[in-house]
């Protein structure tokens, strides 16, 4: 790797001057000898920074978030703005960080849930108990 | 804890002790529950008055919600008509082909027994949130039906 990785002096351009200083010495040695012990490259993509920690990331329950955001968005919003988060920091190495976005994702979600059935369920006994008229003509969904 | 101490570029094997029908129990019951709900809308038909009550959201804001139309469109897909769907709600349409491909990778993965290694980059849930709130105004922009579900 180091061979090739410097570039092989230029032949002289004209010809003319065969010998003389132009053609600058190789820097092979200088490449060539830092590359032969790299220590460098490996530690970044492992690191803690810019690396997505090693094992299965959390769950982030976005779908749980979106049917949450359908079924009452003042709670499903921060819902999905949680989930997004979980993928943002686990993706940054922030692994706690993501965990915790990730439980905060699923409680607005699951309470955004939890009413939104209360609601149905109200809306349906309403409709069979005659309150409500169940043939308009859209029908939403 | 275990897993982290590993490395490896292969996805790691979840749990031995739990068999292969285990792990597919989940995706089956899912399965069952989309389908379940693509018979109802295929043999209901949602465009006929009085066959399902109507959205309490539409019901008490007059408005449409991004979910709007996601029956109709279900029905008009079980039928094979994908421009009605897309018409009744794009939206919905897409969201199904994303869950369907997402449905194959999580089934096998869970067939193989392997856990799910990576996570999807965060600006794709950002934009999945825009997407969904701009569809949402969009669809009840007044004098522009091209993408309400009417």
């Amino acid at each position: 790797m180091s061979d090739y990785g410097s570039t092989p002096p230029p032949p002289p351009p004209g010809g003319g001057s065969g010998n003389d200083g132009g053609s600058t010495p190789p820097p092979p040695p200088s490449g060539g000898g830092y590359d032969g012990g790299s220590y460098g490259a490996p530690p970044p993509p492992s690191g803690g920074y810019g690396g997505a920690p090693a094992g299965p990331p959390p769950s982030n329950n976005l779908v749980l978030a979106i049917l949450g955001l359908l079924c009452c968005w003042p709670l499903g919003i921060p819902a999905v703005v949680f989930a997004a988060q979980v993928n943002g920091k686990w993706n940054a190495g922030d692994q706690a960080g993501a965990v915790e976005a990730a439980a905060k994702a699923k409680k607005f979600a699951t309470i955004a849930l939890v009413l939104g059935i209360i609601a149905t369920l109200i809306y349906v006994v309403l409709i069979f108990a005659g309150v409500l008229s169940s043939d308009t003509s859209t029908t939403g969904m | 804890m275990i897993q982290t101490s590993l490395q490896s570029s292969t996805p790691l094997l979840a749990d031995p002790s739990v068999g292969r029908g285990r792990r597919l129990l989940w995706p089956a019951v899912s399965a069952a529950g989309a389908t379940g709900f693509v018979l109802v809308a295929h043999l209901l038909d949602p465009n006929q008055p009085g066959n399902y009550p109507t959205c309490p959201w539409l019901l008490l804001t007059g408005t449409f919600c991004p979910g709007c139309g996601t029956l109709r469109a279900t029905h008009a897909l079980s039928n094979g008509d994908v421009l009605e769907a897309l018409h009744r709600n794009p939206l919905a349409v897409a969201t199904f082909v994303v869950l369907v491909l997402g449905f194959a990778r999580w089934t096998r993965r869970q067939w193989r027994g392997e856990r799910r290694m990576t996570a999807a980059p965060a600006w794709l849930l950002y934009g999945l949130f825009w997407v969904i709130m701009a569809f949402w105004v969009l669809r009840n922009v007044p004098g522009w039906t091209w993408l309400s579900p009417e």
